[in-house]
Parts: structure tokens; C-alpha cells; sequence
């Protein structure tokens, strides 16, 4: 049951408090007459109160003066002045020191009935909005983010570090990497989590759509435009805009953005208004930017204005074991959401998780474990159930090939293997590091998010 | 006080001159309502003694302390009706006043007239607001509150037009809130309007 709304009547006129208690209590609130301004102070000091009704003329202690120093007290506080006697000079006096309002005797029982009412809604929405920010506070830590590998945790402790400045982030990842999953860990963990996140994927939206979803559009702007349409920016205020597949805009909407990202403000299509904008900016891709930079279809000034911190996630085949972490997690997940149930995977569906590529990465593994649930039956996961087709890698070329082309591909795939780690990858194939290095140049070996 | 016992006699008086009709409208109200014994005893005298010459309006609280001392038998429940303009000093004006959980309340007719805000009298529109005040501050006598549902007889009104827009009726919520010896079934509008 929630505690009966306390207040306070102030007033050195026995009949004037009580009467005024005795009509606030029949609207159910716990009222206390007081006697004068120094009474109040102590008490206001020893107990929780949610307004105080104080008389301005008061001997001693004044209402101005209990207001002053009730609000030093507990600052915030709602404080109604009400005065037989005012003034132009007393209510500005009382406005300015803090009161909430300033209400001359005799009051109307019709107006004094509804400050109040005001009032304690006002604090039951602050203490409502207070319980909602600490459940997402409760919801939204890294919970989503699961696994215990050294480069996952690493990413993590950039996470927690960069998610309190307001510095852009540039989240590089092959797709399927969690790319949206981190910016989201970064904005729950940062000032701006009670503010929007808006997401958009830039790569999915024709040419001639991502400016008007970037900067909105007014009335009138374009054949069709009938209306006024806020753009994304404008929507993320006070939050942060995920800009996924930053890596596929054109050369216009380059430039539009990164006058947007300097001026922290943007006009709309059609617009003559300047939109001023407190935005917090995190783009993704899944391409290799320095490449697209050097090919000339990519901003370098936009690079670097993006990739102010720099976030990398690992293929899933480099994160060893949370590939079985994350296995677990959805079939959980997908268990709760279909009312089946199932006790782990088989064997040979263990030892396939590790076997297997995952190009698709941890996308793949989820849509796979999704399948399986749906399609397959018995307490574990079978083989058969995962969408592989019986859990064969798609078969390898047969065709004859020469030693050099073999020698190319192991290579090639040690090196992914290792995430391009060349110390690591020349002791593994048990050559010195000039020779690999050697290879790597005569073979024209690159790196997976430059093959693209 | 609490704890409640019921009132041995539930008695309604008026306090100099009201309109016909009224003391019979408030006490089957009452009657209907709470399922009370009510009876209407012989009017008593204007309450000059609670007039504050200052404002031309005569003080409530005042009244319900005349009331208990008039008629001391503690388990005689007593409801005021008067013509005159009723305040407390810190408000305009009160349509009603009630000890909450006590045995005093007090109703004025002054500005629930039709003719007090300048429009032909109305006889049945006057007798529906006696009504609804009598309920209302006999609710708070019997420890009710205001209630947050408009239609309830509960609601505060402020203003005749809260008074018009809610029903002379408690809602289930206030009716559970009742002693339990008030165990009255919902009123009858029929029977209330008799």
C-alpha cells in the first residue's frame, strides 16, 4: 500500500491551521497543523513531508523565511505560500525564493483542492519515472553480451570505458558480429540510457531515402512530401543514433554527414530552419573503411570524425569457447520463447560447433539453434537438426589443385585463424616470420574484411 | 470515534428557514444510503452566533462544535442544514462540513440554489444537491474520504458542477470502506427520490 500523502499546515492562527487540516483530510492526506515557522523546520528536519501550506505573516520565522530554509533543507520540496495580505512584492519575493504558488485568503476551496492535486501527481510521475529508470538500469547491463573470451572481454572494457564520454565510436565487425548489440550495451551504459536509441541501417535504404531519414523532410519539400517528417537525428536527441552500414553511403550523404557531425545541428529537406541536436553518434560496418578510403569511395576526413574510438569484434571462430556459451544462451532463449524443452546438444553437435566456420557468425549460430528448436525432437540437439544438413561443411572443391594453390589456402587460413596474428601464424606453420611475410606478398593474401 | 458504534439516533435539523422538502430528501437519503434510523427533529434558530460579520458568512466549524454541545448524547449522530453561506476562515466558501468519523456534520442550501447563480429556481435540482451534500458528508462522518471516481458521491465537489456530474451513489470501492454494521445495499434511485 502506498504511504498516505503527507502534509504540512503552517499557520499561527489555531482556527485558520485546523480548519484548513480538517478539510485536507477528508481527501485522505495525513495533514499536521503547525503552529510556527520554527516548529516546521524541525519537523520538516525529522520527517518526510510531500507539501508544505505555510502563512506568509508569521511572528518570528516569516513564510518567506520558512520557505528559504525549508528549501535549503530538503531542496525540491513543494511549498504553497498563502497570504490574507499580498502583495505584488511578496509574491514575486515568494515566487522567486521557490514556492510553487502563492494563494490569497480565503482560497478557493475549488483551486487550493486542485494545487494540491497537481502537486502529488507530479510526485507520483517523479517516483514512477524513478522506479522505471532503475528497472532498465536492472534490465540493461551487458547481459546480452555473452562470453568469456580474451577479445570479447577486451571489447567489453572499451565498451565500459568509452560509454561515458559522448566520443563518436566507429564498431568494425563482419556481419553478424553483435555490431548493434555493443552500440546498445554503450547507450544503456552511458548518461544518455533514458534517452532514445535510434537505429538505422543507412545500407538498407535507397539513395534517394537516406537523406530525408537522416534530416527529415518538410512539408512540401518533395513530390509527396505531405507532410513534416522529423529525421533520425532529430528523433535521437539527447540520446544516440546507430549508423549501421556506414560503410555503404554515397558520397553526398558522406558529406552531409559529416557537416551534420561538426555542426551538431542539420536543416531538414526543404527546410530553412537550422535543427540544433544533441546526439550521440555510433556507426558500424562491416567493410574495411582505409580500403574504401584508398579506392576513393570513402571520406577520410568522415573516417576519422567516426572513428573517434575505434571498436573491432572478432569473428565468431576466434572467440574459442563462447561459441558454446553462446549456444547455451539460445537454446534457453528459444526453449522459453517455444515452450519446448531441450537438455543441451549431442555430441557430434558439440563437436561440430567448433568445427564449423561460421561465416554468418553469431547470427548464424542463433538462426541455427532457432531452427533446431523448431525442427528438432528428443531432450538434445541432434546433428541432423542444425541446418548444415547432417552437419557437413559445404564439401570442399575436389578438383585436383597444385601444391602452391594448397600451400596458399593453408596459409591463408591459418592466418584467419589467428586473426592475422603473423608471430603466431609463422609458429604454427613452423617458418620464420620474413618467409610468411614472403608468402603472404608473392600469394596476395589479405585480410577477410579487405577480400570483400 | 472509532472504533464505530452505530449511532443510537441519526438526527437531521435545520438551522433557521430551509426550503421545502429538504429535510425530507436529506433524511431518505440517509435513510437509503446507509440504512440509518434517521428522524428530523424541530429547526433550531439561525446560527448567528457563528456569523462572521467580516465576510457576511457564517463559520462551519463552528456550527459543529453548536451542534454537539446543543445535542451531548454521544451516540446521537446529528446533520445540520441551514441557509446560510457556510466558510471556514482559510476558504471561500464549503457546501458542507463533516467531522471525519464524528458525529456532527452540517449542510448548507445557500449556493445550491439555482437562484444564487442567477438562474430561475429549480425545486428538483435543489433537492438532488441536498441529497448528494447530505450523503457526502454523512460518508465522511461514517470515516469515508474523497474518492478519485468522478461518479461517486465521494468525489469532492468544489463547484456545483462536480456536485451535478457525480450520482448521489457510493462506489463499490467507498461502500467496502462502510463500518460493517453500515451494510446497506446500493441506493435505490427510486426510493431516493420519494
Amino acid at each position: 500500500m502506498k504511504p498516505a500523502v503527507r502534509i504540512m499546515v503552517v499557520d499561527d492562527e489555531k482556527i485558520v491551521r485546523e480548519s484548513l487540516s480538517v478539510w485536507l483530510q477528508k481527501f485522505g492526506y495525513e495533514v499536521v497543523p503547525v503552529e510556527g515557522g520554527q516548529e516546521a523546520l524541525n519537523l520538516l528536519d525529522r520527517e518526510e513531508w510531500n507539501i508544505l501550506l505555510v502563512d506568509l505573516k508569521m511572528p518570528r520565522i516569516d513564510g518567506i523565511e520558512v520557505l528559504r530554509k525549508a528549501l535549503d533543507v530538503k531542496p525540491g520540496i513543494p511549498i504553497i505560500i498563502f497570504t490574507a495580505y499580498a502583495t505584488v512584492e511578496t509574491a514575486v519575493e515568494a515566487m522567486r525564493v521557490g514556492a510553487d504558488d502563492y494563494l490569497i485568503k480565503p482560497i478557493d476551496p475549488d483551486i487550493l483542492a486542485l494545487k494540491v492535486q497537481k502537486i502529488i501527481e507530479k510526485q507520483n510521475l517523479a517516483d514512477e519515472n524513478i522506479m522505471l529508470r532503475e528497472k532498465i538500469d536492472a534490465i540493461y547491463q551487458f547481459d546480452e553480451i555473452i562470453g568469456n573470451s580474451e577479445s570479447l572481454q577486451e571489447v567489453l572494457e572499451i565498451v565500459g570505458s568509452v560509454a561515458a564520454s559522448d566520443a563518436t565510436v566507429l564498431i568494425t565487425g563482419e556481419s553478424g558480429t553483435g555490431k548493434e548489440l555493443i552500440a546498445r550495451a554503450i547507450h544503456r551504459n552511458s548518461t544518455r540510457r533514458y534517452k532514445p536509441f535510434v537505429a538505422v541501417s543507412i545500407g538498407a535504404l535507397p539513395d534517394t531515402m537516406v537523406e530525408s531519414e537522416l534530416f527529415g523532410h518538410d512539408k512540401g519539400a518533395f513530390t509527396g512530401a505531405s507532410h513534416v517528417h522529423m529525421g533520425r537525428f532529430e528523433l535521437a536527441d539527447g540520446g544516440t543514433l546507430f549508423l549501421d552500414e556506414v560503410g555503404d553511403m554515397s558520397p553526398k550523404v558522406q558529406v552531409d554527414l559529416l557537416r551534420v557531425l561538426e555542426e551538431k545541428a542539420c536543416y531538414r529537406l526543404g527546410g530553412d530552419r537550422k535543427i540544433h541536436m544533441d546526439v550521440r553518434v555510433i556507426a558500424a560496418t562491416n567493410k574495411a573503411l582505409k580500403k574504401s578510403i584508398e579506392a576513393g569511395t570513402f571520406r577520410e576526413d568522415l573516417y576519422y570524425r567516426l572513428n573517434v574510438v575505434g571498436i573491432h569484434l572478432p569473428p565468431l571462430r576466434q572467440r574459442g569457447d563462447d561459441v558454446f556459451l553462446l549456444a547455451e544462451y539460445f537454446l534457453k532463449k528459444f526453449c522459453m520463447k517455444m515452450n519446448r524443452k531441450k537438455e543441451g546438444f549431442s555430441p557430434r553437435v558439440i563437436e561440430m560447433f567448433s568445427r564449423h566456420k561460421w561465416p554468418g557468425n553469431i547470427r548464424e549460430l542463433e538462426n541455427a539453434i532457432e531452427r533446431a528448436v523448431v525442427v528438432g525432437k528428443g531432450p538434445l540437439v541432434q546433428l541432423q537438426d542444425m541446418p548444415f544438413g547432417g552437419g557437413q561443411e559445404p564439401p570442399e572443391e575436389k578438383a585436383a589443385i597444385s601444391l602452391r594453390e594448397v600451400e596458399k589456402k593453408h596459409i591463408l587460413q591459418v592466418l584467419d585463424e589467428t586473426d592475422w596474428n603473423v608471430t603466431r601464424s609463422a609458429n604454427l606453420l613452423e617458418i620464420d616470420r620474413a618467409t610468411l611475410y614472403n608468402k603472404i606478398k608473392n600469394y596476395g593474401l589479405s585480410r577477410p574484411e579487405d577480400r570483400r | 470515534m472509532l472504533p464505530y458504534e452505530p449511532p443510537g439516533k441519526f438526527c437531521i435539523v435545520s438551522l433557521g428557514n430551509t426550503p421545502d422538502d429538504v429535510e425530507e430528501r436529506a433524511c431518505s437519503a440517509v435513510r437509503s444510503c446507509f440504512e440509518l434510523n434517521c428522524e428530523i427533529l424541530c429547526p433550531e434558530p439561525r446560527p448567528e452566533f457563528a456569523l462572521d460579520v467580516s465576510r457576511d458568512q457564517y463559520n462551519s466549524l463552528e456550527i459543529l462544535d453548536w451542534l454537539e454541545s446543543r445535542f451531548p448524547r454521544p451516540d446521537q449522530w446529528i446533520l445540520g442544514i441551514t441557509n446560510v453561506d457556510l466558510a471556514i476562515p482559510v476558504l471561500t466558501f464549503v457546501f458542507g462540513e463533516a467531522r471525519l468519523k464524528g458525529r456532527s456534520a452540517v449542510i448548507s442550501v445557500f449556493r445550491l440554489r439555482e437562484e444564487f447563480h442567477g438562474r430561475p429556481a429549480d425545486t428538483m435540482v435543489l433537492l438532488s444537491r441536498v441529497e448528494k451534500e447530505a450523503i457526502h458528508e454523512v460518508g465522511h462522518m461514517l470515516g469515508l474520504t474523497h474518492c478519485l471516481d468522478r461518479n461517486c458521491v465521494m468525489y469532492p465537489s468544489n463547484s456545483l458542477a462536480q456536485t451535478d456530474v457525480k450520482s448521489a451513489k457510493l462506489c463499490p470501492g467507498c461502500r467496502s470502506n462502510l463500518p460493517p454494521w453500515c451494510s446497506a445495499e446500493p441506493s435505490d434511485p427510486d426510493r431516493a427520490g420519494v
